[in-house]
């Protein structure tokens, strides 16, 4: 239903209305990757804007500077952040909370640092200029469904994974590490390979994102991008892997809605993420379940015998 | 088949475990028996390979092979389970994830998810119930069902009957009883005696760290006072 809906949408929206779609499906996926390990495996990241603009600078780099093939270039784009994140992991994964969050975000600004002061690859404040979408989804409608071709099974894929034994093993190292260590799990490693697939799909968004924008800059791997991708995805529900794309299309929405009447949208922005904090701290879409379950166990509850 | 051999274990200075050695033979369902602080949950963290404590002396051997210094996951890879002390469960996971988290629902070798459901009727009627909406009966058997998906050759067992009423412990024996003609070797974690000879080939009693009484249970069921006056109960 959601599909169908999604592949109708070019035919009845204007152009600019479908490159805000695009935006939100792909960002979607970002919030995606930083929701299986803050939502599944209970490790918050503020590392992952800049594994996501990593893969668009070497997208860009390859195509651009180098003139090499665009494909070859996000290839090597998501190699790169996968690899990335494998030394992120590396190093944030015997950490958790609050030292994790701090890890990431660490890691992060070093990668920022570099891209801002590495001016001879980087193109420093100036950023990097790609060489444009190949013809065949140069215009918005066809990218649009180049974009939908690669998110729905990239989505199903990560809802593959997190509903795998292995996301249930994550599950379990976020209710109890220690429990899982009894239970004979190498948790370290478990985390090591979810840090490394969330990279990959964050990699993923990034190289979709240069055929978006076409032009990378240190404000694609600052901060801010880890921060509002992190927000989409507590905004859906943290834990709820689609309430990304509700989370994603909310906060894209409003920010290119109320921009477009005030020079305050951060402000604005921020009122509405606090009061979903105070609402609906589980996000939309994890409210939504709740209210579904509560429905449901109004019929007879199971009793709870024995002992 | 398990051979403890004169093991040392540490709580940082603390001597837990003061050169301690037993046997669990194949298909053996044996007991350890002591009072409160005597070092029994310190021994099976030690064979199980857990951080705390810490291992310094002696050695643990299954079929031969040397598990002091392996990791855990790396002992659990050679089949044997740990059912911990107060159950471990996952209060966000159903009864069906705690299974199908170590071995999928389609999988048709050994213990499947419709086998333990089998020896576990009461777990199938909760099956989409998560870890913290089960009563202490029902965890227990959660517990254990969680530890036969790894198909072992042995159990561990941490006090499973602590806490649970009398009629729960009886239904556990059972379990156990079924569990031993299934061909598992138990080593249980008890301090209750009865409860103990009920299920038990042979009992070890550990006093402050150290084994200080062996003997076959099917002796002790119509005497057990020479047990007593090491347990102090009765």
């Amino acid at each position: 239903m959601v599909l169908l809906v999604l592949a109708v949408l070019p035919a009845v929206l204007p152009s600019y209305q479908v490159s805000v779609v695009t935006q939100v499906l792909i960002f979607s996926v970002l919030a995606m990757s930083i929701d299986i390990l803050a939502g599944f495996a209970g490790r918050t990241s503020l590392g992952h804007g800049a594994i996501f603009g990593v893969s668009s600078y070497v997208a860009i780099y390859w195509s651009s500077t180098l003139g090499g093939d665009i494909w070859i270039g996000i290839a090597l784009g998501i190699l790169a952040a996968t690899a990335l994140a494998g030394v992120f992991a590396a190093l944030a994964i015997r950490t958790s909370g609050v030292y994790f969050l701090l890890l990431t975000l660490a890691l992060g600004m070093i990668v920022w640092g570099v891209c801002l002061r590495w001016t001879a690859v980087t193109g420093g404040e100036n950023g990097l200029r790609g060489v444009g979408r190949p013809a065949f989804i140069a215009d918005h409608a066809s990218f649009y469904y180049a974009v939908l071709i690669i998110v729905a099974p990239l989505t199903w894929l990560m809802w593959r994974l997190v509903h795998s034994p292995f996301g249930l093993t994550l599950r379990g190292i976020r209710d109890s590490e220690s429990r899982m260590r009894s239970l004979g799990y190498n948790v370290p490693l478990h985390l090591f390979v979810a840090f490394v697939l969330s990279g990959f799909f964050a990699g993923v968004a990034g190289g979709l994102y240069v055929l978006f924008n076409n032009f990378v800059s240190p404000s694609t791997v600052q901060l801010s991008q880890s921060v509002s991708a992190l927000l989409m995805a507590i905004t859906g529900g943290v834990g709820t892997l689609l309430g990304s794309f509700v989370g994603a299309a909310a906060i894209i929405v409003l920010e290119n809605a109320v921009s477009a009447y005030t020079a305050r949208w951060p402000s604005v922005l921020g009122i509405a993420f606090v009061l979903i904090m105070i609402f609906a701290p589980e996000g939309v879409v994890g409210r939504a379940r709740l209210l579904l379950a509560r429905r449901r166990s109004r019929s007879p509850k199971p009793n709870h015998s024995g002992g | 088949m398990l051979e403890i051999r004169d093991l040392h274990s540490f709580y940082g200075e603390a001597h837990v475990v003061q050169g301690a050695s037993l046997t669990v033979r194949d298909r053996e369902v044996v007991a350890l028996l002591g009072r409160n602080g005597m070092g029994k949950t310190s021994l099976i963290r030690s064979v199980m390979g857990l951080s705390a404590p810490q291992v310094r002396r002696g050695s643990v051997a299954w079929k031969g092979e040397v598990l002091t210094g392996m990791t855990s996951h790396e002992i659990a890879g050679r089949k044997i389970a740990l059912v911990p002390q107060g159950r471990r469960l996952f209060p966000s996971l159903t009864v069906t994830e705690h299974l199908t988290m170590i071995k999928s629902v389609r999988a048709r070798d050994g213990w499947t998810v419709d086998r333990v459901m089998e020896l576990f009727p009461r777990l199938a009627e909760r099956r989409q119930h998560r870890g913290n909406q089960l009563s202490g009966g029902e965890r227990q058997m959660l517990a254990v069902a969680r530890a036969l998906m790894i198909d072992p050759e042995l159990i561990l067992m941490d006090e499973p009957s602590e806490g649970l009423a009398p009629v729960m412990v009886q239904h556990l024996e059972g379990i156990i009883a079924r569990l031993k003609e299934a061909g598992l070797a138990i080593l249980l974690v008890e301090q209750n005696l009865y409860s103990a000879l009920a299920v038990a080939d042979r009992v070890y009693v550990i006093e402050t760290g150290k084994i200080v009484h062996e003997a076959d249970a099917s002796a002790l069921v119509d005497n057990p006072q020479s047990l007593i006056r090491f347990l102090g109960v009765h």
